[in-house]
C-alpha cells in the first residue's frame, strides 16, 4: 500500500453535459482537483468551461440556453460526496446542494458588480453566508467578517469596509468581497470563473496573488490546503497560478498536464494555437494566428494570404517619425467634475497636459488602467469632447481644440475632413445602430449617410468585407448574429469605408478570447500595411501595446508618465509605475514555442 | 467551417422550428386581436359594404326590435340598426382614437426631445439646461392633474366637438409619451453609436433624424398601440358625457350615452356598442403587447 494521499476534492470522469436532448456541450470530461492544488481550466467562449464548473455545483440548469441540463458521468465525488445516481445521471437532493454550494465549494464569479447586491453593505453579504454555513454567534461574525476581508487584504488604511456598498468600491475591490464571500463557509475547494477579465493588469495581477496566498498552508488561513480551480480563456493569467491545467474545446478536453509541461510542449494544435495567440513577448510584426490552426475559427483574411511570412518592421518607423505626423496633440487638458465624499463638486483634470504624435504609417500606443484618462484622450483627438486647452493637429491642420486664434475647431469645420480620421470601439454592438443590418451599416458609411440600401454599394461593400476577412454574404446579416470576433471585423470595415488614413482604436480587442484577439490584431496589422494607416491604439493590456505600437504612451491619473519607443521603454522602464504595470502584466512563464 | 460549429447551428435551426410551433400556439390571442383590427380596418374603409343600409335611417316602426333575423343587433328608440351604426362608428370613434394618440404622440415629440437633448448639458450657448428643467415642469404639473380631467377642462374652454375631443385626448395623453421620449433621447444621445456616427461625419440634423429619433420613437410606437384602445375610450366617454360628437352621429360613446336611458327595455342599446368599444380597446392592447415582446425578442 502507497502512504495515504489526500482523497481529491474533485474527482470526476466522463463528465457529460447537454441542454434540452442537444448535442452535448461538455462530453467526457476528466477532472481532479487535489487539497492545496491549483487547476485551471482553459478555454474560448462556448468551449464548455463555464458550464463545467455549474454542473460541479449542480448549477448547470441556470446556465446559458436556459433549458433543463441533463447532466450525466462515470464517477461524480464532489468534496467526500458521491452524488452519482444509479443511472449515471448526478443528482443530489437540493439540501445537499445547498450544503455542499458555499459550504465545501464556493463558486467566484466574473463580474463582481452584477454579482453583488448594490444595496447592501459588503460585510452584510460575507455576514449572511456565515450565518449560513456556520453556527457563530452575532459577535463571533462580526469577528469573522473582519478577518475575512483582512484575509483578501480589504482592511487596509482604518476604513470600515464591510460597511461600504459595493458601489463604493472599485473593481478589484469588489472582486476581493466577493472572494471574502466565498471563502466565508470555509470552502475545501474555491471555483473562480473568469476572476480577473474585467480587471486592470496590475488589480487583476494582485487577485491572482492572492488566490495563491489563500492556498498557502499558513497557520491562521481561513483557506488552509484548499483546492482550486480556475476558469479563463486566457493561457497567460491561468500559467501565472495553476499547477495544472487543462484545455478545453467544445466541449473535449484535448489537453492536459502539469502546467509547466503544457506551456513549454503543447502536443495538441488547439493548444499551440491558444499559445500563440498571446500577444505578450511576441515582438512587433509577428504574426499571431498560426498559419494552419486559422481554419479552426475563421478563415484568415486574403491580405494575410498575400503578406510574405517574413515580417519586417515598417520602413516608416524611424525615419517619419519627426518629418511626417499623421496626427498630433499638444498640452490637451480636460476638467471633469465629480463628487467627494461629501457629494460636494469637485473639479480635477481628466486629461492633464497630455502631448504626442502619432508618425504616418506608424503606430502610437497609449496604456493605462481604468480612470488614467486614455479614453478622454481619444475622445478629444476623434473631435468629440473638446479640450479646455490644448489642441489637435490632423495632417498639419487643426482639428480640434485651440485652431491658434484661441477659439476651438468648429464641427462644421471639422466635418469635411472627419473622413481622414476613423474609429474602432471597445464593443462593436453599441457603436452599430441595432436597427441596421450589417449592409445598411456599411452602405450609410460609405455613401457618407445618404443611403442605407447594401444594393447601391454592392460592390465596394464587398470589397470592404473582403479587407476585413468576411465573405459578402455577412452584408445581409444582422451584428447580434456574429460573433464578437466578426462584430469587431464588421466595426473595423466600417471605420475604413470613408477611406480614413488615421484610425483610432480604443480597446478595440478587450472583449474578445484571446485566440480572436490574436486574429484582429493580425488583421489590424495587415491592413496598416497594405493601407499606410496610422493607428492610435489605446488598451489596458500592456501586451497587446507591446505588439501592436512602434511609440509607447504610458498613463496614469491623466498625465503621460512615460513615452518612447516601445522596445526602449519596455526593456528599460525610467518610471516606478511603467515598471509596476510591467510587473503585472501577464505573461507565459515557459517560452512560446515555435516562432 | 469546422464540424463543432456546424452542429451548433444545425441545432440552433432546430430550436428555432420548436420556438416557431410553439408562438404560433401563443401567438393565438394577436391572431384574433388582429381580426377583429381587420373587421375595424374594412368597416373604416367601406362601412356600406359590411352594412349596406343607412345608419341615420328611421324607421319608428321597428323601434327597439330585439336582436333577431331582421336587425342582428337590434334597433334603437327610432327604430336605426345598431349593426349598421356600430360599423358606420367605427370610422368615427377610431378616427378619434388613432388621431387623438397622433396628436399626443407629436406633442410629446416637441417636449420629450428637447427636453431629452437638453437636460444635464451644460453647453455655452447652444444647449442650456432651463429647457429641460422648464419642460420637465409643465410635464410634472400635467401629470399632477387626471388625464380625463385635463381633457374636460380644456373642452370647458375650447367647446365641445369632434377636434376638440381630438385635441383633449391627445393632450391628456401627451405627458406619458413625452416623458418616454426624453428618457430614450437622453439614454441615446450619448451612446456609442451616435459617437460612432459623428466620427463618421454625420450632422446633428441627420443624427437626430436618422439615429436618435427612430430608435427612441421604438419603445413608443409600441405603447402608442396600447394608447389607441385607451383613447378610444376616453373619447367615448368625453361622447358619452356629451362633450364629444354630436347626437345623431353614430359614434360609440354617443350610442351608449343615448342607450342608457332604455337601459332596462333595450339593453342591446348600450350592451353592443359597448362591446365594439371593448373589443378595440383589448385588441390593441394584445396587439401592443405583442409587438413589445417582438421588439424586446429582437433586441435581445
Amino acid at each position: 500500500m502507497t502512504a495515504p494521499t489526500p482523497a481529491p476534492l474533485v474527482d470526476v470522469r466522463g463528465l457529460t453535459v447537454s441542454f434540452g436532448g442537444g448535442a452535448p456541450v461538455v462530453s467526457g470530461l476528466d477532472l481532479s482537483v487535489a487539497p492545496g492544488e491549483s487547476v485551471a481550466l482553459v478555454g474560448e467562449s462556448g468551449s464548455g468551461k463555464s458550464v463545467t464548473a455549474r454542473a460541479l455545483l449542480g448549477l448547470a440548469d441556470g446556465g446559458r440556453g436556459g433549458g433543463r441540463a441533463r447532466v450525466t458521468a462515470d464517477a461524480f465525488r464532489i468534496a467526500g460526496h458521491d452524488l452519482r445516481g444509479r443511472d449515471g445521471r448526478v443528482a443530489a437532493p437540493a439540501g445537499l446542494w445547498r450544503r455542499i454550494r458555499g459550504g465545501d465549494v464556493a463558486l467566484v464569479l466574473q463580474d463582481a458588480l452584477t454579482s453583488l447586491d448594490p444595496l447592501r453593505p459588503v460585510g452584510r453579504e460575507i455576514d449572511d453566508a456565515l450565518r449560513l454555513h456556520t453556527r457563530l454567534s452575532p459577535t463571533g461574525r462580526a469577528a469573522r467578517v473582519r478577518e475575512l476581508l483582512a484575509a483578501v487584504g480589504l482592511s487596509g488604511d482604518g476604513t470600515d469596509t464591510g460597511a461600504l456598498r459595493p458601489g463604493a468600491l472599485s473593481g478589484g475591490m469588489r472582486q476581493r468581497a466577493l472572494i471574502a464571500a466565498g471563502l466565508s463557509g470555509a470552502p475545501k475547494l474555491l471555483i473562480a470563473d473568469e476572476p480577473t477579465t474585467a480587471l486592470d493588469a496590475t488589480v487583476a495581477a494582485r487577485i491572482l496573488d492572492l488566490l495563491a496566498d489563500l492556498r498557502a498552508p499558513a497557520d491562521g488561513s481561513p483557506a488552509a490546503g484548499m483546492g482550486q480551480l480556475l476558469i479563463s480563456h486566457d493561457l497567460a493569467v491561468v500559467s501565472r497560478v495553476a499547477e495544472k491545467v487543462l484545455v478545453m474545446r467544445a466541449g473535449e478536453v484535448v489537453e492536459s498536464g502539469p502546467t509547466a509541461e503544457v506551456l513549454a510542449d503543447p502536443q495538441h494544435e488547439y493548444t499551440r494555437m491558444l499559445l500563440a495567440a498571446v500577444p505578450a513577448g511576441k515582438p512587433r510584426g509577428t504574426r499571431l494566428c498560426l498559419p494552419g490552426a486559422t481554419g479552426t475559427t475563421a478563415p484568415p483574411p486574403p491580405a494575410a494570404r498575400a503578406t510574405p511570412p517574413a515580417p519586417a518592421p515598417t520602413p516608416a518607423t524611424a525615419a517619419g517619425a519627426a518629418a511626417d505626423p499623421a496626427l498630433e496633440a499638444a498640452g490637451l487638458v480636460k476638467m471633469f467634475t465629480r463628487r467627494d465624499e461629501a457629494g460636494r463638486a469637485v473639479a480635477f483634470r481628466a486629461v492633464d497636459d497630455v502631448s504626442f504624435s502619432l508618425a504616418a504609417g506608424t503606430t502610437l500606443g497609449i496604456v493605462g488602467e481604468s480612470g488614467s484618462g486614455k479614453t478622454t484622450t481619444a475622445r478629444m483627438a476623434l473631435g468629440l469632447t473638446d479640450p479646455d486647452a490644448g489642441r489637435v493637429d490632423l495632417f498639419g491642420a487643426p482639428f480640434a481644440g485651440d485652431r491658434g486664434d484661441g477659439h476651438p475647431v468648429a464641427e462644421a469645420a471639422r466635418r469635411p475632413r472627419r473622413p481622414q480620421l476613423g474609429a474602432v470601439y471597445q464593443d462593436p454592438l453599441s457603436s452599430f445602430d441595432p436597427r441596421m443590418s450589417v449592409g445598411a451599416l456599411l452602405a450609410d458609411a460609405v455613401s457618407g449617410g445618404r443611403t442605407r440600401r447594401a444594393g447601391a454599394h454592392r460592390r465596394r461593400i464587398g470589397e470592404l468585407l473582403d479587407m476585413v476577412g468576411l465573405d459578402a454574404g455577412a452584408s445581409a446579416r444582422h451584428p447580434r448574429s456574429l460573433s464578437g470576433g466578426q462584430r469587431q471585423r464588421v466595426a473595423i470595415a466600417r471605420a475604413l469605408a470613408p477611406g480614413p488614413r488615421v484610425l483610432i482604436c480604443d480597446e478595440p480587442v478587450s472583449a474578445l478570447d484571446v485566440s480572436v484577439q490574436a486574429q484582429i490584431l493580425d488583421l489590424l496589422d495587415d491592413l496598416q500595411r497594405d493601407l499606410g494607416l496610422s493607428y492610435l491604439f489605446i488598451s489596458h493590456d500592456l501586451a497587446v501595446v507591446r505588439h501592436v505600437s512602434d511609440q509607447l504612451l504610458v498613463m496614469r491619473g491623466g498625465r503621460v508618465v512615460e513615452s518612447g519607443e516601445t522596445e526602449q521603454v519596455f526593456s528599460d522602464p525610467q518610471e516606478q509605475y511603467t515598471r509596476d504595470l510591467l510587473a503585472a502584466s501577464p505573461a507565459l512563464r515557459a517560452a512560446a514555442p515555435g516562432d | 467551417m469546422s464540424a463543432p460549429r456546424t452542429s451548433s447551428t444545425g441545432s440552433r435551426a432546430g430550436g428555432r422550428t420548436r420556438a416557431a410551433a410553439s408562438s404560433a400556439a401563443s401567438n393565438l390571442p394577436a391572431v384574433a386581436a388582429a381580426a377583429v383590427v381587420l373587421f375595424l380596418a374594412a368597416a373604416v374603409a367601406a362601412p356600406g359594404w359590411l352594412a349596406p343600409a343607412d345608419p341615420l335611417g328611421i324607421e319608428p316602426a321597428a323601434a327597439f326590435s330585439a336582436p333577431g333575423p331582421g336587425h342582428l343587433l337590434g334597433t334603437d328608440e327610432s327604430g336605426r340598426d345598431i349593426y349598421t351604426r356600430i360599423v358606420h362608428g367605427a370610422r368615427s370613434s377610431l378616427t378619434i382614437g388613432v388621431a387623438a394618440t397622433g396628436v399626443g404622440l407629436g406633442l410629446a415629440l416637441l417636449l420629450g426631445v428637447p427636453a431629452g437633448l437638453t437636460a444635464g448639458r451644460r453647453g455655452r450657448r447652444v444647449h442650456p439646461r432651463w429647457v429641460d428643467a422648464s419642460i420637465s415642469r409643465v410635464l410634472e404639473v400635467l401629470f399632477a392633474l387626471p388625464g380625463l380631467l385635463l381633457a374636460l377642462v380644456f373642452i370647458a374652454f375650447a367647446g365641445p366637438g369632434v377636434t376638440t375631443t381630438v385635441v383633449a385626448v391627445g393632450l391628456s395623453t401627451a405627458p406619458g409619451y413625452a416623458r418616454i421620449i426624453r428618457t430614450q433621447v437622453l439614454r441615446l444621445r450619448d451612446a456609442e453609436m451616435v459617437q460612432a456616427a459623428r466620427v463618421l461625419g454625420r450632422s446633428r440634423t441627420r443624427i437626430l433624424l436618422g439615429h436618435l429619433l427612430p430608435n427612441a420613437l421604438g419603445p413608443v410606437a409600441v405603447l402608442a398601440t396600447l394608447g389607441v384602445g385607451q383613447a378610444v375610450v376616453w373619447a367615448s366617454a368625453l361622447s358619452f358625457l356629451g362633450l364629444g360628437a354630436p347626437p345623431p352621429a353614430p359614434e360609440w360613446g354617443a350610442m351608449l350615452s343615448a342607450g342608457r336611458t332604455y337601459l332596462s327595455v333595450a339593453w342591446w342599446m348600450t350592451v353592443f356598442p359597448g362591446l365594439a368599444i371593448v373589443a378595440v380597446a383589448a385588441s390593441a392592447t394584445v396587439l401592443g403587447r405583442w409587438m413589445q415582446r417582438r421588439a424586446e425578442g429582437v433586441s435581445a
